[in-house]
């Protein structure tokens, strides 16, 4: 049983505050505000109590979710409710933010108002919940060229055919009709690396970790089928030939799959509600099919004048038709490092010094294939001991990998059942992006 | 959770709104070059029959297949008429004289006379009811021939599109390509076009495989002795017997018949693929090949006369011409699936046969029994004087030859003597046997352990004879065929269902864009090496699952030479480049000293001779260059001694270097030139054949030189390392898995006298059943080990001719660890094969999520 239900925003301002038993608290939000930030850490406790109210909180894009109970809930309900309940906003609302939230709270009070009642959960499935909802989803869309490019002038075929920006998966489901409203569906691939590089530039740890994730907006789709990788295998029992098959250890689906195909064509039957659904999960351990994409190559010296130099070389072993994106490397430097200059090999670099993190942030936005960076910091380290040289690294790097899963996992085909009488929209991204890719120096 | 900058790429819907259910292959790939070809689909099935393009290069083009394939029609359309025409509208007794024909002006004989006329020999022909049936069978073969014709002209019509489209070779210059610069081409365009829709790059392997899918099938069912082909007759002692009638058979029963193992071309069916219910399977598969016998047996008739008429009309003419040809001989059908390399085209090992025949044929004559000889020459002798004096009376008056049957005698006795002379051996003949072996085996590849060091005994030369036989035998056997092959089929094959259907289950793997291939023929060390062939320790494979003779290592040598550009996984490649280290490090060592592989003493020239005298053309060169090398090496000047003290090894280091030299084409040239600057010979040849185009023809001639050279030192270490611990080796194709803990057996087996008598190893694959053998496998499984166990203790290496009292005691072949006989072998089996349980019907690892 749910008391009370709020959305902060990471300032601390209700963004929306629901009370369902009508026994509210003086203010329970500051309270739990205050309490949040009086944590020292990142990470503030999921339950926490105050005298017999249990708070439990999840955060999502930047959001507080917050709900209030009495001891008698499963907190693993509420908060598996929280979850949800933030992928129904995002699936109504077209995407997580403060400014969508704001925009739409009529729609989420309507929500909310379907989902729980008097505090007790009525349901949270997107099917249902349609036919209840009746606001639209007010979305805020920035006006951007790329959807002047999609006018098409004279019927040419323009790049808008081809690929999509990575916000047009953020729509609501229950769009307006001057919204479009295409029937359209979203497949992403998405696969977090870890990968741990020993000093010596020896793989020391590496796993991935993917989901496939589906994104219908499909109003009249029974069932859809994926394709992926015939050689796709599992587990490392199969015999396989010398054909550079595609392997993943561990694999897990949603319970609305249906997996009849699966063990001979590798194709995954689901009937999709509405919205976002993770449909399929995997990990990879220990066993990356291709060379890790990063290799450093650092250089850490001090000179007469007591500054640290530190000489980068980051080399992109990636195919060559391919690129990391957003790349950051950060690199831990000694206590009281207070400048720092730097020398990159091109001006869209960017390179500072983030004296809370004590790191410097190295920012590429954009490294192709098998190119190579090299960059060269020079910090000023007031009293630089030999001991505060080890505190430098390792490296940290974050990246996004677009087109490129380190699995080698694609989608094959997707076909949707009844066929779709309009031209429907399928798309399929794939990315592959930093859990936590670390290099020691 | 994260956001992300990646752009949506759009899904081709190409294919994505074909109803579900219905399962095409073809399936999008995300990423690629487009190209202009529309027609995947088409393309992929095309590619998909891959040896279609092979066979359109190696008949020379589609004019070339076109009028072959026509000519054959019209051959047998032929056959079948001029046999009827010959048996029922010929006048026989006007042919003979026996009768008159009234001619009122002249007395001759014409031919006409001598034909029936057409009315009578029409009825004649509708009476007899025989000669109705052979009429319709071949008119219904004949139909069956045409409609496969027509079919295959359409087909070879695509693949000459895609030779001039995609290959952008024309037809008339098809013949003069080899095979190599096709599949370059193929591997080229796979690149662009992608052509092969499931992969981004094909390989030369993946090629190979589709070519020679069902003969790598074939060439490990024999390689793993599963094939009833050799048999031991009460009298003929042990004989092989693979025809191509036989050979047919197989392929009908596991690979396109109808029921046959293979769904398609290029997948196995399904339930062929699970463990669970092989029992059942291999009920089916044996009542499918009772069936196929039956048929055979049935159709035996049709297909003996058929034979007999074909041998007559094909071979009748040839003996007359060179009566001798009988007494050549030629690679049996056994050979060439015994000598085949795993993924060896068609053309190379009739190129590696045909170059080691010479020295195989003159090893068989070294054989010639003395009683034969004097037995030959006297025959001879009387034959030769009565054919001297009939000739010497038709050269005096040739009204002689009018006299009845001198004509026919002068032939017949001509015939005698050609035969006889066949017997007598050339006068100045070496008897060298155990150096021809060796020269043998540089092209061949493959013998079995025991005959080395044995070369001189009538065994080795009989079973080399089943590699190796007469043309004549071989004529017989494919007339005897039809009668054969229906018994070996019931009573011998049809036993071995169970193993097949193991075989299949557990040799299969599906290679992406490939298809179901035989994992043999993948090659790999790791799961089909044998230990005792330089993959020790790299090798996990059971004994089940370990190609016998070296032939993995071989092969994988053999396919890492013929195709260098292939890039073999990483395990393989270290296997390689560890081989050719090792060849050269023993090279660069002390080729003088007795180093294992000195083979220079065994070997005076011949052997060097030999091998440098196949690429007969670079003879001179090689000559040259190998002078210069020991020149340099050991600074002996002298051409001769250099030639005597050069072992194999030195002239495979230089062969080595010149092959990668003349892959770098010629700027290595000056190099090489001014090092051997000495010598004017070298000069001379070197600069010609250097400068001369260097054609892939000569690299392919290199390269099987230096596989030749890889193969012997594979065999002299085999040798090396299986001295030491040779009953154990001995042993494991015998019984498979026990063999690892039967010490007593070894030491047992040295004392034994048989062994003494022939040391037969187990590489040569002995008979695989008999009747008593049927007996032991159908006893219980108990009993059965016990028999074996005794069996091994009392027969030591040999495999048992003498075996108990009288009786021939064989071990019921019981390679694969004893599973054959029935489920009841479980247990032990386990460890030998690896078996899928029934999890395998499940998807791994489900787990839900919400």
């Amino acid at each position: 049983m749910i008391r009370q239900f709020f959305i902060l925003s990471s300032k601390g301002d209700p963004l929306l505050f629901k009370d369902f038993r009508g026994e509210a608290g003086d203010d329970v939000v500051n309270v739990f505000y205050r309490r949040v930030t009086a944590l020292p850490g990142d990470q503030p406790p999921v339950v926490m109590a105050l005298r017999d109210l249990h708070f439990l909180h999840v955060r999502q894009a930047g959001l507080y979710w917050v709900a209030t109970t009495t001891a008698d809930a499963s907190p693993f309900t509420v908060i598996e409710f929280l979850n949800r309940l933030a992928a129904l906003v995002k699936d109504y609302c077209g995407g997580l933010s403060e400014k969508s939230v704001q925009m739409n709270f009529a729609l989420i009070y309507e929500l909310l108002d379907e989902v729980l009642d008097y505090g007790y959960i009525q349901t949270t499935s997107s099917d249902m919940l349609r036919n209840f909802l009746q606001s639209e989803a007010v979305s805020s869309r920035p006006f951007s060229l790329f959807d002047l490019s999609n006018v098409g002038l004279f019927g040419a075929d323009t790049q808008q055919s081809k690929v999509a920006p990575s916000s047009a998966a953020a729509r609501p489901i229950q769009a307006g009709r001057e919204q479009g409203g295409r029937s359209e569906i979203f497949v992403d691939v998405v696969e977090r690396m870890s990968v741990v590089v020993g000093s010596n530039g020896v793989l020391m740890k590496a796993d991935v970790e993917g989901e496939i994730r589906v994104k219908c907006f499909m109003p009249s789709c029974s069932e859809i089928r994926i394709g992926l990788n015939e050689e796709l295998s599992i587990g490392k029992s199969q015999l396989r030939g010398y054909g550079a098959a595609v392997r993943v250890d561990r694999c897990s689906f949603h319970q609305g799959v249906r997996l009849d195909e699966f063990d001979s064509h590798r194709i995954l039957r689901l009937c999709p509600s509405q919205g976002e659904q993770t449909v399929m999960q995997y990990q990879l351990t220990d066993d990356l099919p291709t060379a890790p994409p990063f290799r450093l190559f650092p250089t850490v010296e001090r000179d007469g004048t007591g500054r640290l130099i530190l000489f980068l070389k980051l080399r992109c072993d990636l195919p060559p038709k391919s690129s990391a994106v957003n790349v950051c490397a950060s690199v831990p430097v000694p206590k009281g490092a207070v400048s720092l200059s730097q020398e990159l090999s091109s001006p869209d670099q960017s390179a500072e010094l983030q004296l809370q993190n004590r790191a410097v942030a190295w920012q590429i936005p954009r490294l192709a294939g098998g190119t190579q960076l090299s960059a060269l910091f020079k910090l000023d380290v007031p009293g630089l001991s030999s001991a505060s040289m080890l505190e430098v690294g390792p490296v940290g790097l974050s990246f996004e990998l677009p087109k490129f899963t380190a699995t080698g996992l694609q989608i094959r085909f997707l076909r949707l059942s009844p066929v779709q009488p309009a031209p429907s929209q399928r798309w399929v991204r794939y990315v592959t992006h930093s859990d936590s890719y670390s290099i020691r120096i | 959770m994260a956001h992300f900058d990646t752009e949506y790429q759009r899904l081709e819907a190409s294919y994505s709104d074909s109803p579900p259910g219905e399962e095409n292959l073809l399936m999008h790939v995300a990423e690629g070059a487009k190209s202009q070809w529309h027609h995947i689909e088409n393309l992929d099935l095309l590619f998909l029959n891959t040896c279609y393009v092979y066979n359109l290069h190696q008949k020379n083009g589609f004019t070339c297949m076109l009028l072959g394939e026509l000519f054959e029609l019209v051959q047998l359309l032929f056959v079948v008429c001029f046999t009827v025409f010959l048996a029922n509208c010929v006048d026989y007794d006007i042919l003979f004289a026996n009768k008159f024909v009234n001619h009122t002006d002249s007395s001759k004989v014409t031919l006409p006379d001598a034909l029936i006329p057409m009315d009578v020999c029409g009825a004649r022909i509708r009476d007899n009811g025989f000669v109705i049936f052979v009429l319709i069978i071949s008119g219904v073969f004949w139909l069956h021939r045409l409609v496969k014709f027509l079919y295959n002209v359409c087909c070879y019509w695509e693949i000459r599109s895609f030779y001039k489209n995609a290959l952008k070779m024309s037809m008339s210059e098809l013949p003069y390509a080899t095979w190599q610069e096709v599949q370059a081409r193929i591997i080229e365009i796979q690149k662009e076009h992608q052509i092969c829709i499931h992969k981004k790059e094909l390989t030369e392997l993946d090629i190979y495989h589709r070519i020679l899918r069902f003969k790598n099938y074939m060439v490990a069912m024999v390689n793993k002795s599963l094939l009833p082909v050799r048999f031991r007759l009460p009298v003929l002692g042990e004989v092989v017997f693979f025809t191509r009638g036989l050979k047919y058979n197989f392929e009908l029963i596991f690979f396109w018949g109808p029921g046959s193992l293979f769904e398609n071309e290029w997948s196995l069916k399904s339930e062929y693929k699970r463990g669970g219910n092989r029992l059942e399977l291999a009920d089916r598969l044996a009542s499918r090949i009772l069936w196929i016998g039956i048929a055979n047996l049935l159709l035996c008739p049709v297909i003996l006369v058929w034979q007999i008429l074909y041998a007559f009309f094909s071979y009748t003419e040839v003996i007359k011409r060179e009566p001798g040809s009988l007494g050549a001989r030629c690679w049996s059908l056994y050979g060439r699936c015994y000598l085949r390399h795993f993924n060896e085209l068609d053309h190379e090992l009739m190129s590696r046969l045909s170059k080691g025949y010479k020295a195989s044929s003159k090893y068989m004559n070294c054989f010639l029994s003395p009683l034969l000889t004097v037995v030959a020459k006297n025959v001879a002798f009387f034959a030769g004087s009565l054919l001297a004096v009939l000739i010497a009376l038709t050269i005096y008056d040739e009204d002689v030859l009018a006299v009845e049957h001198v004509l026919s005698s002068i032939t017949l006795l001509g015939v005698c003597i050609t035969i006889c002379r066949s017997f007598i051996p050339d006068k100045h003949m070496v008897f060298c046997p155990e150096q021809l072996l060796r020269v043998i085996l540089a092209h061949i590849h493959y013998m079995p352990d025991h005959w080395q060091g044995n070369a001189h005994r009538y065994e080795t030369r009989d079973q080399f004879s089943q590699l190796f036989q007469y043309k004549a035998v071989f004529i017989l056997e494919e007339l005897l065929s039809p009668v054969v092959t229906p018994i070996i089929l019931i009573f011998c094959l049809r036993r071995k269902s169970l193993e097949i259907i193991d075989f299949f289950r557990n040799f299969t793997v599906e290679v992406v864009g490939v298809g179901d291939t035989c994992s043999f023929a993948q090659m790999d060390i790791r799961q089909h090496g044998h230990p005792a062939w330089m993959s020790e320790g790299k090798t996990e494979a059971s004994i089940y699952q370990q190609a016998e003779d070296g032939k993995t290592e071989l092969s994988l040598m053999h396919f890492a030479i013929t195709n260098p550009h292939w890039q073999p996984p990483q395990e393989t490649t270290h296997f390689i480049s560890q081989l050719k280290e090792r060849v050269h490090r023993e090279a660069a060592g002390a080729p003088s000293e007795t180093h294992p592989l000195s083979l220079s003493e065994s070997e005076p020239r011949s052997l060097v001779a030999n091998l440098l005298a196949g690429p007969s053309t670079l003879a001179s060169v090689h000559f040259g260059r190998d002078s210069s090398l020991i020149n340099a090496a050991a600074g002996l000047s002298d051409g001769a001694s250099a030639l005597r003290s050069l072992s194999p090894v030195s002239s495979s280091l230089h062969l080595r270097g010149s092959l990668s030299m003349a892959q770098r084409a010629s700027g290595f040239t000056g190099k090489a030139m001014s090092g051997s600057g000495t010598d004017a010979r070298t000069v001379s040849s070197g600069s010609s054949a250097w400068e001369g185009q260097l054609t892939s023809m000569v690299l392919s001639e290199y390269a099987s030189t230096e596989m030749s050279i890889h193969a012997l030192y594979i065999h002299e270490l085999h040798k090396q390392q299986s001295r030491g611990e040779l009953s154990r080796h001995t042993w494991h194709r015998r019984e498979s898995d026990e063999s690892s803990d039967s010490i007593p057996d070894e030491v047992r087996s040295d004392h034994n006298p048989q062994s003494k008598t022939f040391p037969r190893s187990h590489t040569f694959p002995t008979v695989v059943s008999s009747p008593s053998a049927t007996a032991n496998s159908s006893k219980p499984k108990g009993q059965e080990e016990d028999k074996s166990q005794s069996q091994r203790r009392h027969s030591g290496p040999a495999t048992d001719h003498l075996g108990g009292a009288g009786r021939p005691v064989r071990v019921a072949r019981v390679p694969m660890g004893g599973w054959a006989d029935d489920g009841q072998a479980a247990p032990r089996h386990h460890e030998a094969v690896p078996e899928e349980s029934s999890e395998d019907e499940m998807p791994p690892h489900i787990h839900k999520v919400t």
